[in-house]
């Protein structure tokens, strides 16, 4: 039999992933918005209106859970499903109007079973689609609903075929349909091209949100909140609850959610830490501590390039620490094999430690530019020169290197005699 | 040639003769390579449009009402009147073809076209006979079909008067016009004896009728080719035995017709034809010589006739009731039912099925219905012509339709925002009347003068060019179905719907014929199509909008487009339409821009009274907007680009936002000052106004920049301070990073490590606040704000 931690661990790691969690409601400040679409696709919907509209906010503000909850909302409302097809498009996925168009086709005549008709040429699949919303009559045909997520990409199409198609339609009394794109861009409107910028309605929608710690923490609570079911027993759910409002005010949490908060104030971080911190959870630990918090937190904001300096040879970090040394020296210039190997020798002349030959001083050089600590330096085409004189960029800050040879086991001690003076 | 004149030429009508002022010689029969034609006989003739033109797929049929000889036009002496009849695919969409029942046939049904065409065409034109059965609305005759080399086809409905989109009965509309003639001419021929002999044969009415629309004049006269001039030549009466005999010959070696190749078709005798021309030598018709004569004599002679069942084929129409005898008995001599056995019309088939590339396998029901019952024509036809085939398999263009009809808005603010949409059409586009003039009587001179021209429209988008040119259009369509216009011919296409300039050609193809070719062919077919004058030529005019997208390095599409309404065969009127002015010197070679010509117009950007016109005119008498709202409105528009959709777009938010703001007054409160509330339920104020241009117009770099988290805005102040530093806008991501540390020091909080700066970058340049090089330079990449400096100090310090 499976404990309730067990199941707690479950449903809460569930939620975590596939962003199930109905319990994180929109923000107030977006309800005016939501209902501002809402209306939009609802006249377009029941009065056959052609609509067009952009929603703009950042990453992880919640564009896509607003258009979301919309359609839920519409789908809800008495009687209207029939009435409507939605259609969904990615500017990642369908990164050309080819294939955007091919499968707008498909989301539109799936009911109709023709999956599996062969496509013919662009242009056949384009002038059948126009011909199918141009046909369509005002008063009789379904409208379809657009929601283009990552609307800026398909600004970067060839002519903007598809957008110009979709906004003129929208402009002129053809099929009823409405074009909702989702962008992260704040400049969305100047990408298009002034003939499709004038067919376009102009109504934008801009879903920004001022921060705020106090509602972060109630978030952070309310993702690890459970409801009593039928598998959870009450007092289970009570006791975890507690637990969870409690950790939430423990002040070593509190000072690490801060942190994050202020750097990332994005939902999705914060599940992501919360993910973490829930697969500790067992039956010898059945309840979230703050080192766990604290512990994923770490996890999920370390430095990557610290973590793979530990992992270099004593000789890979010398190097880099000499053309760090000459990056200094030269005010940011880039330096070649030869000048840093030089550094080297000079560095080793009174040293007890081994020294290493120019081939094997290479190597370690070519393997630092494998890992891309080191960089080319861009423009001059390196098949031309000698491998020994291509000149590269140092791509690790002081601060990196330091944390790493700080944190770096059994380094000897003249090489961080040499960091102290390097950096 | 193989061109000759079968007898004695013939006297016809002044009023036909008039048609053109050369000099005409008038023949009965003429023979044609090795094929017989006479006056009524039901012809096949080559449709050059087509790919193959003498495939009966695609051929024009027609019946001949006048041949003559005309000396002056050296290349082409020998020319025919005829009256068409429409293949169904031919048909124009306007009309009502649905309603028919049973269903039209694609394959052997015509319909008489009555007098839209001009049927003047060359006899050269002509590749074979062919038989019309006159039909009852609702019969489907038998024996329809191609039998032994001679295509059969049906016809029960004619195309309505000019104006109308229904098919009327063929019977109908033929009585009709025999009762118009003879009323006609009886009133005609009294006024010419009561006024003088000395007045001209054809009364005035006919004459001015006839300069309108000669085509008019030919077709009733044509009716009766023997009745007007019945001189009949002794080589036609010779000839008809002849022909009955061949007839039967023919029906008894059914099997022969089978297997002779279509080629030679052209070397056989007119064979199981209409002509029933042995029985019309019984047609006591006195030669009538005179046109005058002629029509004093025309209702007596008329009469006579009537009673007359056999008289010339299926076009010998007089009344309702001969007809039906007249068809009663010709289909006993024609349909080959009693001739050729079941059998071997499903051999036939069979070998046309294999000729056709018939996707269909044997044994298919469509082929069983064929050979059980070869009653039903229609489905037996159907299997037939290889381009039905082919429509079936494609999809139709639809989209699914809803459970119920939309509903109306019925708030009045609602029925404004009906009105204020982009899409809603107006009734008349106001402040574009010099262009609508302009281009209307630029495209009505070039098609009633039978010509070409091009036209080039420019103007910045949002200023009415399509719309004007879509309303020209429409008053043009109008007025040819008044019959001001001859028929034109339209096509729209537009760059930004091609996926390749190439591709307009198979778009231009596509809407003339409806076929579906690749754009090499259909760019050969055009050139073929504009330099040649086949018949039932109409007039095109070619709406090109978005032209600059047509460009190509070689400008070959753009040259294409030019040249054809050059072309003096072509009469191709071209509107292009394109946003910038000065295109044509820009970017077009100069040889693409002499062809294009200087007729240019330019659609100014709206003026603000212009605006506020358009605004005030789509809410006609609604008054719920400010005047000083719509000026508002106009000024702000104009200012900035002249766009009107862009004007009405505001107003229309504007009274969105109305309509929401006196939702929010009046629903929770109804206390406070009832009028206030009723005032502001009705209008749309300034305040709502500039709310909308605001939230329009207004990009929120204040707000952005304030939802940004604490370290991206300690980045932006970051930025700031490097270029307070260097002076120069772009910075390195490192040097920013110094920068950004000592922030975080002096704001007392703990530093951030790198990833995360570069992810608070990242994060900063999708909103694209800040622009930076691309990630894979990690720490080198250079940065620089998107934003005002200003704005950022003054956001930051806000908070």
């Amino acid at each position: 039999m499976t404990s309730c931690t067990e199941i707690c661990r479950s449903i809460l790691l569930k939620r975590m992933v596939f962003n199930t969690h109905s319990n994180i409601a929109i923000p107030d400040e977006f309800l005016e918005h939501q209902n501002y679409v809402f209306n939009l696709l609802k006249s377009t919907v029941v009065n056959g209106e052609n609509n067009s509209a952009l929603l703009i906010g950042p990453r992880g503000s919640g564009k896509t859970m607003l258009i979301n909850s919309v359609i839920a909302d519409l789908e809800a409302t008495c009687n209207l499903e029939k009435d409507y097809v939605v259609i969904k498009l990615h500017g990642f996925f369908q990164t050309d109007d080819r294939i955007a168009i091919q499968e707008i086709t498909r989301q539109l005549f799936l009911e109709e079973e023709t999956a599996n008709r062969t496509f013919g040429s662009f242009s056949e699949n384009l002038n059948f689609l126009l011909d199918s919303l141009k046909v369509a009559d005002r008063k009789t045909a379904k409208s379809i609903i657009f929601i283009i997520d990552e609307f800026d990409q398909f600004c970067q199409h060839k002519n903007q075929t598809l957008l110009y198609n979709l906004f003129d339609v929208c402009q002129s009394a053809q099929a009823p349909m409405a074009v909702i794109g989702l962008t992260c861009r704040m400049d969305a409107i100047s990408l298009f091209e002034k003939r499709v910028r004038s067919r376009f309605s102009h109504r934008q929608i801009y879903l920004l949100l001022k921060p705020d710690f106090q509602k972060y923490n109630e978030t952070f609570v309310s993702l690890l909140r459970l409801q009593p079911s039928r598998e959870l027993k009450a007092i289970y759910v009570r006791s975890w609850n507690k637990s969870a409002e409690d950790l939430a005010q423990d002040p070593v949490v509190q000072g690490s959610l801060k942190k994050v908060f202020n750097l990332n104030p994005k939902l999705r971080l914060l599940q992501n830490i919360l993910l973490v911190a829930l697969s500790r959870l067992g039956e010898s630990h059945p309840f979230l501590s703050s080192k766990d918090i604290v512990t994923a937190i770490e996890s999920q904001t370390t430095d990557c390039k610290t973590l793979q300096l530990q992992g270099l040879s004593v000789l890979e970090l010398q190097l880099l620490l000499c053309m760090k040394y000459l990056d200094k020296i030269y005010f940011g210039e880039p330096c070649n094999y030869e000048m840093a190997f030089y550094e080297y020798t000079k560095q080793m002349k009174n040293s007890s430690m081994q020294k290493f030959d120019r081939q094997i001083a290479m190597k370690a050089m070519e393997h630092l530019e494998t890992l891309e600590l080191i960089r080319p330096v861009e423009g001059i085409s390196s098949s031309k020169v000698q491998k020994e004189f291509v000149v590269y960029n140092i791509l690790v800050t002081s601060e990196q290197l330091s944390a790493a040879i700080s944190k770096y086991p059994g380094l000897p001690t003249e090489v961080k005699q040499l960091a102290d003076t390097c950096l | 040639m193989d061109f000759e004149w079968i007898g004695d030429p013939i006297s016809v009508n002044e009023a036909v003769r008039q048609l053109t002022p050369k000099p005409k010689t008038f023949y009965k029969t003429c023979k044609y390579l090795g094929t017989e034609y006479n006056i009524g006989d039901h012809v096949l003739i080559a449709n050059s449009e087509a790919d193959d033109p003498e495939s009966f797929c695609y051929c024009y049929v027609a019946s001949l009402v006048y041949m003559y000889e005309m000396k002056s036009n050296k290349k082409d002496p020998f020319r025919a009147q005829v009256q068409w009849y429409s293949r169904v695919e031919q048909l124009s969409k306007n009309f009502r073809k649905d309603s028919v029942h049973p269903p039209l046939d694609d394959a052997w049904e015509l319909v008489h076209e009555g007098q839209r065409y001009k049927g003047d065409i060359s006899i050269e034109t002509i590749f074979d006979k062919c038989s019309v059965l006159i039909c009852e609305e609702n019969e489907v005759p038998r024996g329809v079909g191609k039998q032994k080399k001679l295509c059969t086809f049906f016809c029960r409905f004619a195309l309505g008067p000019k104006n109308s989109r229904d098919l009327i009965s063929v019977k109908e509309s033929l009585a009709k016009q025999v009762a118009d003639i003879t009323a006609k001419t009886l009133v005609d021929s009294s006024s010419a004896i009561n006024q003088s002999d000395k007045e001209p044969m054809t009364p005035r009415r006919v004459s001015t009728r006839c300069r309108k629309m000669s085509e008019n004049e030919n077709n009733y006269s044509g009716l009766y080719p023997e009745l007007l001039n019945t001189p009949r030549s002794s080589t036609r009466n010779r000839q008809a035995p002849r022909q009955l005999d061949n007839d039967k010959n023919e029906s008894c070696v059914p099997s022969a017709s089978i297997n002779t190749p279509r080629s030679s078709r052209r070397n056989r005798e007119p064979s199981l034809s209409v002509d029933n021309e042995d029985n019309e030598s019984n047609v006591p018709t006195g030669p009538v010589n005179t046109p005058r004569s002629s029509k004093r004599i025309k209702p007596r002679c008329l009469d006579e006739t009537l009673p007359s069942p056999l008289k010339n084929s299926t076009f010998s129409i007089s009344s309702n009731k001969t007809k039906e005898l007249c068809i009663v008995i010709q289909r006993c001599k024609v349909t080959p039912n009693k001739e050729i056995s079941a059998k071997e019309q499903d051999q036939t088939s069979k070998v046309k099925a294999r000729k056709k590339l018939d996707l269909e396998t044997p044994g298919t029901p469509a082929k069983a219905v064929e050979e059980k019952t070869p009653k039903k024509p229609k489905r037996a036809g159907s299997a037939t012509p290889c381009s039905t085939q082919k429509k079936r398999l494609r999809l139709t263009p639809a989209i699914s339709s809803r459970s119920g009809n939309v509903t109306e808005p019925t708030s009045p603010l609602g029925e404004i925002r009906r009105r204020l949409h982009v899409a809603a059409v107006p009734q008349t586009l106001p402040c574009r009347e010099d262009e609508f003039d302009h281009i209307y009587n630029y495209v009505e001179g070039k098609l009633a003068d039978g010509i070409g021209g091009c036209m080039y429209i420019s103007g910045v988008p949002g200023t009415g060019k399509t719309a004007t040119v879509n309303e020209v259009i429409r008053v043009l369509k109008e007025s040819q179905t008044e019959g001001d216009l001859p028929d034109f011919k339209l096509i729209e296409v537009n760059g930004m719907k091609l996926t390749a300039p190439q591709q307009i050609y198979v778009q231009i193809w596509n809407q003339l014929t409806g076929s579906k070719v690749t754009a090499d062919k259909a760019a050969k077919l055009l050139h073929a199509k504009f330099s040649t004058n086949g018949p039932r030529h109409r007039p095109t005019v070619l709406i090109v909008d978005e032209l600059d997208l047509l460009w190509t390095r070689q400008q070959d599409v753009l040259y294409n487009i030019f040249e054809w309404p050059n072309r003096p065969k072509a009469q191709l009127t071209v509107l292009a339409i394109a946003n910038t002015m000065d295109l044509p010197e820009r970017l077009l070679m100069n040889r693409v821009s002499s062809r294009m010509g200087l007729t240019r117009l330019t659609f100014q950007p709206y003026k603000v009274k212009q605006l506020q016109t358009i605004i005030s005119s789509r809410l006609e008498n609604v008054v719920s907007f400010e005047p000083e709202a719509v000026e508002f409105i106009a000024r702000k528009v104009s200012a900035a680009s002249g766009d009107a959709r862009r004007a009405l777009d505001i107003s229309r938010r504007a009274a969105e936002l109305a309509e929401k703001g006196n939702h929010n007054i009046s629903s929770p409160t109804k206390s406070p000052s009832k009028r206030g509330a009723h005032f502001s339920k009705s209008t749309v104020t300034m305040q709502h106004v500039q709310a909308a241009i605001e939230e329009m117009f207004s990009s929120p770099k204040l707000l952005a920049i304030q939802a940004c988290s604490l370290h991206e805005q300690l980045f932006l102040n970051a930025l700031v301070q490097e270029f307070n530093r260097t002076g120069v806008e772009e910075s390195v991501f490192d040097q920013v990073i110094r920068q950004h540390y000592t922030l975080c020091d002096l704001e007392g909080m703990s530093r951030p490590n790198v990833s995360e700066l570069l992810s608070v970058c990242a994060s900063l340049c999708s909103s694209r606040l800040i622009l930076s090089e691309h990630g894979r330079n990690d720490i080198r990449q250079k940065v620089r704000l998107n934003i005002g400096i200003d704005d950022v100090t003054y956001a930051l310090k806000c908070l």
